[in-house]
């Protein structure tokens, strides 16, 4: 997660997402395409099976478009939400590491603080799980935690 | 007489089976696009909040240094306790009465803060401060004001 604003809908994904989707009904329209004996015993069994296959294919491809574009409002505020006050505790925490540096007056390190902390770092999508949530240590911050404690 | 191969179909199934083809594949769309969705939003949090604080955790900083050399700055213990309240209960989520107690209070932390640098005459502590805040957090993308962002 780079988080530098550009945060808009990723179109690949959704492309991507929609060729898997066709792969996998492609998929089991080979299985159907065997049938099973069950299909065999309908004598016509294999026309059945692709004519069903053919309106499942698609109608789920059809449906799934529209579902696409019918991502339910709240999910954007709901997401917003649960993000920011995590955003601010990291927020909150690189600016007193900010105020310690500064303090302790040596301006290259400051200098390179202001580097390795900034917003494109920090929320970099390595310390981030999936579910963008933050995993485990947070290895930039801890560094510079590490080093303040050190100085004082 | 051989009979010519009938076809039956039942119309009411073959619709219904569309129905159903149609329903699991639009929940399947937009269970995706509400799940991008809601970490798109995500993402605009983490990175609004980030921004929005860094200035909060900077003026944390400089009072506890403040408070742990408090006999080298007596004089402004009060003003220390006023600056020291005012952030640390500034709400940190986004309901829209914390974020107006955010605004508000941020600001008579500044103030406070602008009292006390001046008192102890050390400027230099916030030295273009408001350009390094930008410099860590970048500019706000969408809006200045968080109220016009949604």
């Amino acid at each position: 997660m780079s988080c530098n604003g550009s945060c808009s809908h990723d179109e690949h994904t959704h492309s991507l997402t929609v060729r898997q989707h066709e792969q996998e009904s492609n998929s089991n329209d080979m299985d159907d395409i065997w049938g099973d004996e069950d299909d065999e015993n309908y004598g016509d069994g294999l026309l059945r099976v692709n004519a069903n296959a053919d309106i499942q294919r698609n109608h789920q491809k059809q449906g799934y478009l529209d579902g696409l574009s019918s991502a339910k409002e709240e999910s954007l505020q709901q997401g917003f939400d649960e993000g920011f006050p995590n955003g601010a505790l990291l927020g909150l925490t690189v600016g007193k590491l900010l105020a310690e540096l500064k303090i302790f007056k040596d301006e290259d390190l400051f200098n390179q603080a202001k580097k390795e902390l900034n917003i494109v770092k920090v929320l970099d999508k390595k310390y981030f799980s999936e579910d963008l949530n933050v995993t485990s240590n947070h290895e930039v911050i801890q560094k510079w935690q590490n080093l303040t404690q050190a100085l004082q | 007489m051989d009979h010519e191969p009938t076809i039956n179909i039942d119309t009411d199934e073959v619709l219904n089976l569309e129905h159903q083809y149609y329903q699991k594949g639009f929940e399947e769309g937009q269970n995706h696009s509400t799940k991008q969705q809601y970490l798109e939003g995500k993402e605009y949090g983490y990175q609004t909040g980030f921004q929005r604080f860094i200035i909060v955790g900077y003026i944390q900083g400089l009072v506890e240094d403040w408070k742990l050399h408090i006999d080298q700055y007596g004089n402004i213990r009060n003003h220390l306790d006023q600056l020291e309240k005012l952030i640390v209960d500034i709400p940190l989520t986004n309901e829209d009465e914390n974020v107006a107690e955010f605004e508000v209070k941020l600001n008579k932390a500044r103030n406070k803060l602008r009292v006390i640098i001046t008192i102890v005459k050390e400027s230099w502590k916030i030295d273009k401060l408001d350009e390094v805040v930008k410099e860590l957090g970048g500019e706000l993308q969408v809006s200045e004001n968080i109220e016009e962002m949604w």
